[in-house]
């Protein structure tokens, strides 16, 4: 279980995180809503302790990852993957030893295991064919999906997913959520899935947390967040919903 | 008046920090070399790395640099009587002074530029991040094998350097000028000894050392976007050849 506490944190004079709350319970799917520049993603790099906050605490299964030191330190990151929005694929690697990589380093798994459960992974993401690309060769999309499966293959009990479908075409989108559920079935991880999406996502999703203002507006059952009478949150559902450009044309007539 | 000191204040302590972290990062780095598993396939990939980007560049610019210093001291010998010293003038230059200092210089803008981009990429792209998300020490996969790649780079390619420049000197002061093989070569056997080789090599050492640890550095504390990344590798250039100048000195005064 994730618990996160009055957590703050301020970049470059701007106070990002102004005192979040928020619980993720062991083995369910969340999403992190927000508005561009909200800052989901620097929460979601101060839950995994990339950044560290200025204040409050992030308990992973009751251990606080920015006190830990050493083994314990160690052990909550071994439960832990991250998606990342950007990738942050190792680009001096080819896809496959992107994947191989972490398990040949941190597992007593032969290279035959390796080697199976890479290439089961690249292909329910559908990257079979790339296995001896290099990043750098790969579309945006390909890209993301190659990143996806890095982040899965060590098979992580804690997964934070940083918009895994931003940048896809709908269909791999949908197939990519289709994989993050089935795999969510098949090993009952917990999961943040980070998302301005959210139509899509709810269908795979226990709770809803959206981030306004530096704070957990509200955090609840996807019908329940379609109700909540909060302007920030209205209007982040009927722009959701009507998409841009009605939500413009909807703000200029009135 | 209080606002000056203040405001130096200040930056004195950021400078200070900032050399404590540089410090602090070359003894991570050191420790790592020998923190096993240690990466061997990773230090020979550098190795190659390291050696391709520079060696014809080395071989290159050591044999003008032979060339021209046979050329000078043929000429200023002579008007002593003393052209048969020229080999020992072109092999002592080159082996205590010239050969270290040049050729780290040049792997410092060959290699260490290539390195602080490379790395600085790497950061601004969170890859370095992802590493440490999977629990993986980028001084265990990146500044320990560069650095040993480095110190075994400069200390080969210096001796490359060496060996090419002082030949270069003979092709020169021979074929042109007609200085005798023997006395040429004789020159160099008689006063070279084996302390000019070995200081020669440790100074090689202590900039292949400068070379990695700088480029490293500024690379994985590159600054925000392409600029930053620029001016990283710009930086790693500018301040690995500072610091192999002041320790060149520093190391002359104490070994000659
Ligand atoms: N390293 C940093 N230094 C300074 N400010 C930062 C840094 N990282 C993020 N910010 C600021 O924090 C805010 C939140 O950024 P963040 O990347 O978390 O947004 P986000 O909610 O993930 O947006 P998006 O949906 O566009 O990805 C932004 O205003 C951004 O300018
Ligand atoms: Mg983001």
């Amino acid at each position: 279980m994730i618990v996160v506490k009055n957590l703050r944190k301020e970049l470059a004079a701007q106070q990002v995180l102004n005192g979040v709350d928020m619980t993720v319970e062991d083995g369910e799917i969340l999403a992190l809503l927000g508005a561009s520049g909200a800052g989901k993603s620097v929460l979601l790099r101060t839950l995994v302790g990339l950044l560290e906050p200025d204040s409050g605490e992030v308990l992973i299964d009751d251990v606080d990852i920015h006190r830990s030191r050493g083994k314990e330190l160690a052990s909550i990151r071994d439960r832990i993957g991250m998606l990342f929005q950007a990738g942050a694929l190792f680009d001096s690697m080819t896809v496959y030893d992107n994947l191989a990589f972490p398990l040949r380093e941190k597992t007593r798994m032969t290279r035959t295991q390796i080697n199976a459960r890479v290439e089961k992974y690249l292909q329910r993401v559908g990257l079979s064919e790339a296995v001896d690309k290099y990043p750098a060769e790969l579309s945006g999309g390909m890209q993301k999906r190659a990143a996806l499966a890095r982040t899965l293959v060590g098979e992580p009990k804690i997964i934070f997913f940083d918009e895994p479908t931003t940048g896809l075409d709908p269909l791999i989108g949908n197939s990519i959520l289709r994989l993050i559920c089935d795999l969510h079935e098949e090993f009952k991880f917990t999961a943040v899935i980070v998302t301005h999406n959210f139509q899509k996502v709810f269908q795979i999703v226990n709770r809803v947390a959206m981030l306004d203002e530096g704070v957990i507006r509200i955090q609840t059952t996807p019908e329940e967040f379609m109700e909540f009478e909060h302007p920030s949150v209205q209007n982040f559902v009927i722009e959701a919903l009507q998409g841009p450009l009605e939500a413009v044309k909807n703000d200029s007539q009135g | 008046m209080i606002d000056f000191f203040a405001k130096f204040g200040r930056s004195a302590r950021y400078s200070v920090g900032r050399l404590g972290l540089f410090g602090k990062f070359l003894g991570k780095t050191l420790l790592y070399i020998f923190v096993p598993p240690i990466k061997l396939d990773r230090i020979i990939n550098r190795i190659n790395f390291i050696g391709t980007k520079s060696l014809w560049l080395i071989i290159l610019i050591s044999a003008f640099t032979g060339a021209v210093m046979g050329l000078h001291g043929q000429h200023t010998l002579a008007q002593f009587g003393a052209s048969g010293r020229v080999g020992t003038l072109v092999s002592l230059a080159l082996l205590r002074e010239l050969g270290p200092v040049v050729c780290a210089i040049m792997v410092a803008g060959r290699a260490g530029s290539s390195i602080a981009s490379e790395l600085g990429v790497m950061q601004i792209t969170e890859q370095f991040d992802a590493l440490k998300i999977m629990n993986l020490n980028p001084f265990r996969y990146f500044m320990a094998p560069i650095f040993v790649a480095s110190l075994i780079s400069v200390v080969l390619l210096t001796g490359i350097f060496n060996f090419v420049g002082i030949f270069a000197g003979y092709f020169v002061t021979g074929g042109l000028l007609g200085v005798s093989y023997g006395s040429y070569f004789g020159g160099v056997i008689d006063f070279v000894i084996f302390n000019d080789i070995l200081y020669g090599s440790i100074k090689a050492f202590v900039f292949g050392g400068i070379v990695a640890w700088v480029s490293t550095y500024k690379g994985f504390y590159t600054g925000r976007g392409a600029e930053g990344v620029g001016r990283a590798s710009t930086e790693a250039v500018v301040l690995s050849s500072v610091l192999i100048l002041v320790s060149n000195y520093i190391m002359t005064s104490l070994m000659f």
